[in-house]
């Protein structure tokens, strides 16, 4: 069931709104890509001021090594039968899902498509269909009528989840240095809930999304949004800095007021900076939009089978970095057919092909 | 009542609630310096010009915004007044619960009691609000409304809600509001807020706050509305965060709050088929009423400058008026900008009646704006309207016109008219026997001098290479001579040849503060005729006032060809005493050496950003220099706004007498003769501290140019 990725029309889609926009924003792609250079030139003094700016905002800032050490402070830290999460390539990259599920934690996914695959148990695979997601939808859930009743339902149904959850996990599309602030994009509003609701927000974080201001931040996030969806934003953004506060009762700063007490940043190295130190800076110049895919004529075919968390070629030479060489041709290394495609789609323009070149040299 | 009457009663009324005033001076001191550091790095320019830019092209901005919304998918209302904004709102609301968060917007349209009318539950989220909302209790300060609320009550009010017991302890508090709060989100039909930008390039409207109500209102009911008023919207994205930005830190103290967020339309996704669905986790339908009420009629008669308002409320933690009315001062946008929107929301009675005549003119707002907002020069603008349409009133007439240009006349009349109804205390006071002609009874007033200054005045005295004219202003001509007597003796003994120019007139400050422009004008003309040809190197005054009033000359004159270019001159020449002293490397010999000194910085200097005064006392050997707290918070004086408002001037000044005494000074000095008067009346008779103008100390002691 489903397909590893949108069919040709919904590409199409993409792509008209997409040049749209980057007609009315040409600068864009540059923009994007100086604003991660300067960023990633100066990684450790980032990291430094973030963690200390997340500090003065009360929040929880943990620097993880690797993604055991990530997905262990998770585990130890969620003390509830059930946590809601929103969808992040990072979580998925430290494996949290699946070690709380053996640990008999229930996991909600929130965002639409995310938990109507794990309503139907078919992990993992990309993108359903209208028709499919109706029949998961009546099958699992038991609702009927048209995809907007429908949607109703499992609103009706994750709701219960959110409002009951007392962790919620998020990824972040990026970290501001300088005021301490996680910046999460989405359309759905379910990374919203997730971040609001439970009275715990964990957000887990690669070091390459630190940027040093909310300019960056915005910067990024416009890239995320034309290159991905090709919207000029995404729905939402949520700037959080802090956990939710008021001051309201004689002064008296009280925290978790409507939003979470506690705010827990894991800040996620796992082979970032080894790959920055081995010259391939360029890896990180990713923002995760996709673009790359829809013009890759080895995805459509191979699905997650090319490549490791984070799909397609670039995620096989991420694999070298977390796993070794090893894990990078179980990622699909050898199956890059070098068009140079993504490169040409990428707003950074990573050159993936000559990344894979250069890797498999070593 | 007319509106003077209503006026009156709501500054009593703001006189006795002194609960809440003390609350907002309490948050302006514990604030207050938190800011001042943060907002230390902060652009004012570069957010002004982005104002500047968008409102100088709203109309083009609006049309923009309007089509990107609504490609985004938000339904967009665009609403001429009030009305059409709640109607509209009415159509979509029919009863059941709403929750709503703080919003400005939503307050100046009347939103909450019309749904309440159409049998909707309007529930507030903002706890501050909702503990207001609860206890049916007026806000005491725009960010923390319900400070003045003690803890005691609070907690009754959230165990009469839930039926539970409460403790008195905020976080069990927060607690169960958290929990009763969360189920009003669940179950409302319709969530209603504000907005603090709209930018038009993305289509996006952003919001900001710390408690996270607004995530809530804002996602959790199926329906939102958005209700902003067309001057927040932005070019870009980034300029929406600059606003925010900017609202965290002069709102706050905050370098950015806890939660932005930024909303580009209905919770969507989009499916492989390339459609889009609506109504996931957010709201499948948003609402933006685009409110127009006032805002191009604010354009169109030049007050384009308040549309620059962010709301961020720092002015207000400034502003000594409404640090004593609170949100009397004002109509539904507060303090003086709140005054101006009052005007073009709903006219100049209702702008009267909000306090139009109860600005200071300090421009402490000025100085907390992140846009530099001058506030006190609109309200100017907005008198001057007034009085051409309802005229000046007799007695103010005579005041301006007559009895401040012609000393003789006042001279003549006051000693025995005075003498009839005051009583004297022998130390240069005058105590009103009954409450006439304005004065209250208890007041202390100076006495008049037996001669004006002008009346005597040496026209030309000392010697030396530097040369400059006096300029005395009415305080010193009338009541203190003696004041004028000792600049011209810091002056001369420090080898400087005065003059001091016959026909010299009032500077004209107090008839543009009154709104009388014309009369403001004839006083600069015949001051610029005055000191045309005097050939010096500056124009000396002493006081803080005339300062401001003669800088001014330039702006006022702007439209007069024929005068403009001789203001700009005159007004390039203009130098306060100690600044003149300090900026010629004047040395202060020896001063008042036994007794401790404090000083008092006036407005009209601190505006103007100039110190010297103070730098000058420092500066003076021997002196005994004693700070004291609140050095620059406003002495309430604002010249005829002490004749008009006595009570709640004498309330405001009341404020530096703690500080003065706690600094231990013998002696307080200031540089203006506006602030003396008012220092002299606050301290009272018992003469201690002594009030004394910078001049007095030092002529006492002389002094050198370098
Ligand atoms: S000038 Fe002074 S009194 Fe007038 S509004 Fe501004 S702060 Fe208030
Ligand atoms: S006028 Fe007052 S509320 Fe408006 S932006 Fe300036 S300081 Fe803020």
């Amino acid at each position: 069931m489903g397909k590893y990725f949108a069919p040709p029309g919904a590409v199409a889609e993409i792509s008209a709104r997409r040049r749209q926009k980057l007609a009315r924003n040409p600068g864009l792609g540059k923009a994007y890509l100086e604003a991660r250079r300067a960023a990633l030139r100066q990684m450790d003094a980032l990291v430094e001021k973030a963690m200390q700016t997340l500090r003065a905002k009360k929040c929880e800032v943990h620097l993880a090594a690797g993604a055991a050490e990530a997905r262990e402070l998770i585990l130890n830290l969620v003390d509830a039968p059930m946590v809601v999460k929103s969808r992040s390539l990072a979580l998925e990259e430290i494996g949290v899902v699946p070690a709380l599920r053996a640990k008999g934690v229930e996991v909600v996914e929130t965002a639409l498509g995310d938990f109507v695959l794990q309503l139907a148990g078919v992990l993992p695979a990309w993108h359903l269909s209208e028709k499919e997601i109706l029949n998961v939808l009546k099958s699992g859930l038991g609702v009927t009528g048209d995809l907007r009743r429908a949607l109703g339902g499992v609103r009706e149904h994750l709701r219960r989840y959110l409002a009951g959850a007392a962790y919620g996990l998020t990824g972040a599309n990026a970290v501001v240095a300088e005021n301490g602030s996680l910046v999460i994009m989405e359309d759905e509003g379910n990374a919203r809930a997730v971040s609001n609701l439970p009275h715990t927000h964990i957000a887990v974080v690669g070091i390459e999304k630190i940027v040093p201001d909310q300019e960056s931040a915005m910067t990024v996030c416009r890239a995320a949004a034309v290159y991905g969806t090709g919207q000029d934003l995404g729905n939402y953004l949520s700037i959080i800095t802090g956990p939710s506060s008021t001051g309201d009762i004689q002064g008296k700063q009280v925290f978790g007021m409507h939003g979470p007490r506690r705010v827990i940043v894991i800040l996620l190295d796992n082979g970032r900076r080894r790959c920055l130190e081995s010259g391939f800076e360029e890896l990180l110049y990713c923002n995760n939009c996709g673009a790359c895919l829809e013009v890759c004529p080895v995805f459509p075919a191979r699905g997650p089978a090319y490549g490791h968390h984070y799909p397609g070629g670039r995620g096989a030479v991420f694999a070298a970095f977390t796993g070794g060489i090893a894990a990078a041709r179980e990622a699909g290394l050898d199956l890059c057919q070098s068009c140079g495609k993504c490169r040409e789609a990428c707003p950074a323009g990573i050159n993936t092909p000559e990344l894979i070149k250069r890797l498999s040299r070593k | 009542m007319t509106y003077s009457q209503r006026l009156k009663q709501k500054i009593s009324e703001g006189l006795e609630d002194k609960v809440s005033a003390f609350v907002r001076q309490m948050v302006t001191r514990v604030q207050g310096p938190v800011i001042r550091e943060m907002i230390r790095k902060f652009d004012r320019d570069e957010l002004r010009s982005v104002k500047e830019y968008a409102i100088g092209h709203l109309a083009e901005l609006v049309d923009r915004s309007v089509a990107r919304l609504q490609d985004n998918g938000f339904i967009v209302f665009r609403a001429r007044t009030a009305g059409e904004a709640v109607d509209y709102i009415l159509k979509l609301v029919q009863g059941g619960v709403v929750v709503k968060s703080k919003s400005n917007a939503v307050k100046e349209i009347g939103l909450v009691d019309a749904l309440v009318a159409a049998g909707a539950t309007v529930v507030e989220t903002d706890l501050g609000d909702r503990i207001c909302q609860m206890g049916n209790i007026p806000a005491s300060h725009p960010i923390g409304p319900a400070l003045h609320v003690p803890v005691q009550k609070v907690a009754e009010l959230f165990a009469a809600e839930t039926g539970q017991p409460v403790p008195p302890v905020p976080e069990e508090i927060v607690k169960v509001a958290r929990e009763t709060l969360r189920q009003r989100f669940f179950e409302a039909g319709v969530g209603i807020s504000g907005a603090n930008a709209i930018c038009a390039d993305t289509g996006s409207v952003v919001v900001m706050e710390n408690e996270g109500n607004i995530r809530c209102v804002t996602n959790l009911p199926p329906v939102h509305i958005i209700v902003a008023g067309i001057e927040k919207i932005v070019p870009t994205l980034e300029d929406g965060i600059k606003v925010a930005r900017a609202a965290g830190l002069y709102g706050m103290g905050l370098d950015f709050a806890t939660y932005v967020s930024v909303i580009s339309g209905p919770s969507r996704t989009h499916t492989v088929e390339g459609r889009v669905v609506y109504g996931l986790q957010g709201p499948g339908e948003v609402h933006i009423v685009l409110l127009e009420e006032g805002r191009w009629e604010a354009v169109k008669e030049g007050f384009a400058e308040s549309l620059y308002c962010i709301n961020c409320g720092s002015c207000l933690g400034r502003c000594p008026v409404y640090g004593e009315l609170g949100e009397r001062y004002g109509h539904k946008y507060f303090g003086g900008i709140g005054v101006i929107h009052a005007a073009f929301g709903s006219g100049l009675d209702k702008a009267l009646e909000a306090g139009l005549p109860l600005c200071l003119g300090c421009r402490k707002c000025v100085a907390a704006c992140p846009v530099r907002i001058d506030t006190p020069g609109m309200i100017q603008r907005l008198r001057e309207q007034a009085v051409a349409e309802k005229g000046l009133g007799r007695g103010r007439k005579m005041l301006l016109g007559q009895l401040l240009n012609n000393g003789s006349a006042i001279q003549r009349i006051a000693p025995v008219a005075g003498g009839l109804v005051c009583d004297r205390d022998g130390r240069g006071g005058w105590y009103p026997r009954y409450a006439l002609f304005g004065l209250e009874k208890g007041r202390r007033l100076p006495e008049l001098s037996k001669k004006s200054f002008l009346s005597d005045a040496p026209r030309r005295s000392g010697k030396g290479e530097r040369k400059v004219a006096y300029f005395a202003g009415c305080l010193n001509n009338l009541i203190f001579p003696r004041v004028a007597g000792a600049t011209l003796r810091v002056l001369r003994n420090s080898g400087v040849e005065v003059i001091v120019p016959p026909g010299q007139k009032c500077c004209g400050y107090p008839s543009l503060a009154n709104g009388d422009r014309d009369g403001a004008v004839r006083n600069a003309i015949a001051n610029l005729r005055a000191f045309g040809d005097a050939g010096v190197e500056a124009v000396v005054t002493d006081c803080a006032t005339c300062y401001s009033g003669l800088t001014g000359y330039p702006e006022l004159l702007a439209g007069d060809s024929r005068w403009v270019d001789s203001a700009r001159e005159f007004a390039g020449k203009v130098k306060e005493l100690a600044q003149y002293l300090v900026e010629t490397g004047f040395q202060p010999a020896a001063g008042e050496t036994q007794r401790k000194v404090t000083y008092h910085q006036p407005c009209h200097l601190a505006a103007h950003g100039l110190s010297h005064g103070r730098d000058l006392l420092q500066s003076v050997p021997g002196l005994q220099f004693a700070p004291s707290q609140l050095e620059d918070n406003c002495c309430g004086f604002g010249g005829t706004f002490n004749l008009d408002f006595y009570q709640l001037s004498k309330t405001i000044g009341a404020h530096k007498i703690q500080p003065i005494h706690g600094s231990g000074a013998a002696v307080v000095v200031t540089s203006c003769p506006g602030c003396m008067v008012q220092l002299m009346d606050l301290l009272g008779s018992g003469g201690q501290p002594q009030v004394m103008h910078i001049s007095e100390l030092l002529a006492g002691g002389g002094g050198q140019h370098g």
